[in-house]
């Protein structure tokens, strides 16, 4: 397989994650830039072109709330989980969590 | 600072109206907090080749604009195939009123010319085919962002409703040509009803006084198959009854060709100043039903062929 092949389909399984990961950093609010760096440090590598998008379709479909606030002389636009956004949260987490048991019996690797 | 601005004004340009201050605003913000973090001070002119490099690594400013507000395309991929079956039911509805306007065409020309009913059609269908793509790309653009594409996109089926699986597409191209044909040689039948007596006295044939009788036969036998073209367009696949009457319908030419070969000529040269053409237009008659019956033998054996595969 193209190195390039392999690249898209770590984005393809990737892509479902990284809404799950969005909405749980999004329990505190989170301007881009902050919440960029908190899901970098936690170990999942998301540029700036997917993740600001993103964010926007997830506050237009409700998930998420907005505010425009002033922080250091500068405007900056936070987000932060709705209680919409908080129902979907708790949902698709323990859906994560009976894929990612399923997905250990499949590929062997539970303990 | 300016490179900046231009940079995220160039995104602006791709952005609908109504979405362009909110997102200029937050993608600007965003590009500032980007820059503060690689120690990049977007006003400061010694940071100018920095900021080159910052704004080189975001994507074209277009894509990014396609990013922030996706642009709804006219026509979805998942529509794609209700699309295509209106276009060529569109395309269908432009033939026959091209063939329509050819009829009126020769009528009104007062001529007989099977190349200008060709280039009419064409030309009729060239002109209006333009017109349709948008008006049903539009339509397809505005029912499709509201959201009212979605009921018609499937529609409901059932496997019994599905074609057998050795079904036959019936050729929409064929049916055009048997539609073109039949018309055609309905206007050739019926020139004295509709060319004048200059233009019909000018012509160079036309059928014999003792055969009168056979412009009524031909008419039938030429009307039925312009009925059955046009039922035949308005269905995908054969049936065995369907494409029954299709072999009927050669078989019936086969008998009348065979039985004119039989008969004295149906035509004769009308026109006295072609009255030297007589001898080889009486040859190419007596030998064309011939030949033509033949040919629609060849037809109906492997239109036969496929008839005992249904």
């Amino acid at each position: 397989m193209t190195e390039e092949r392999q690249h898209k389909l770590r984005l393809e399984l990737r892509r479902g994650v990284l809404v799950l990961a969005v909405l749980g950093a999004c329990k505190t609010p989170q301007y881009g830039y902050s919440l960029r760096q908190h899901i970098n440090d936690a170990g999942i590598d998301i540029d700036e072109g997917t993740l600001y998008p993103l964010i926007r379709r997830l506050a237009e479909q409700g998930l998420l709330d907005s505010e425009w606030q002033k922080t250091d002389g500068r405007d900056r636009r936070y987000y932060q989980l709705s209680q919409m956004g908080s129902d979907t949260l708790t949902q698709l987490t323990t859906d994560w969590q009976d894929l990612n048991r399923c997905l250990e019996q499949i590929l062997g690797t539970e303990e | 600072m300016e490179l900046l601005d231009r940079y995220v004004q160039a995104v602006a340009h791709y952005l609908p109206a109504e979405q362009k201050q909110d997102i200029m605003r937050e993608l600007r913000a965003n590009l500032l907090d980007e820059l503060e973090s690689l120690g990049i001070n977007a006003s400061n002119q010694t940071d100018t080749v920095a900021l080159t490099t910052f704004l080189q690594r975001q994507d074209h400013p277009q894509r990014i604009a396609q990013s922030y507000a996706p642009q709804y395309p006219l026509v979805a991929s998942e529509d794609m195939g209700l699309y295509k079956t209106i276009v060529l039911k569109g395309l269908l509805v432009l033939f026959v009123y091209a063939v329509v306007t050819a009829g009126s065409y020769l009528i009104n020309a007062q001529s007989v010319n099977a190349i200008a009913f060709l280039l009419v059609v064409l030309s009729s269908v060239w002109d209006n085919i333009g017109g349709m793509l948008i008006i049903i790309t539009a339509t397809f653009y505005l029912l499709g962002k509201s959201g009212y594409l979605a009921q018609w996109r499937y529609p409901s089926w059932s496997p019994e409703t599905l074609p057998p699986a050795n079904a036959q597409r019936i050729s929409t191209s064929d049916g055009i040509s048997d539609i073109m044909t039949s018309v055609f040689g309905l206007l050739l039948l019926w020139t004295p009803l509709w060319l004048n007596e200059e233009a019909y006295n000018s012509l160079i044939l036309g059928i014999a006084p003792n055969m009168e009788h056979w412009r009524i036969i031909l008419t039938i036998v030429m009307a039925g198959s312009l009925i059955a073209a046009i039922y035949r367009l308005t269905q995908t696949y054969w049936t065995r009854w369907s494409m029954g009457a299709y072999i009927a319908e050669y078989l019936i030419y086969i008998g009348v060709m065979l039985t004119l070969w039989s008969l004295p000529p149906l035509f004769v040269v009308n026109n006295p100043v072609a009255t030297k053409l007589t001898p080889i237009i009486e040859q190419i008659f007596t030998h064309g039903w011939l030949v033509g019956a033949g040919i629609f033998v060849l037809i109906t054996t492997s239109e036969v062929r496929k008839w005992r595969k249904l």
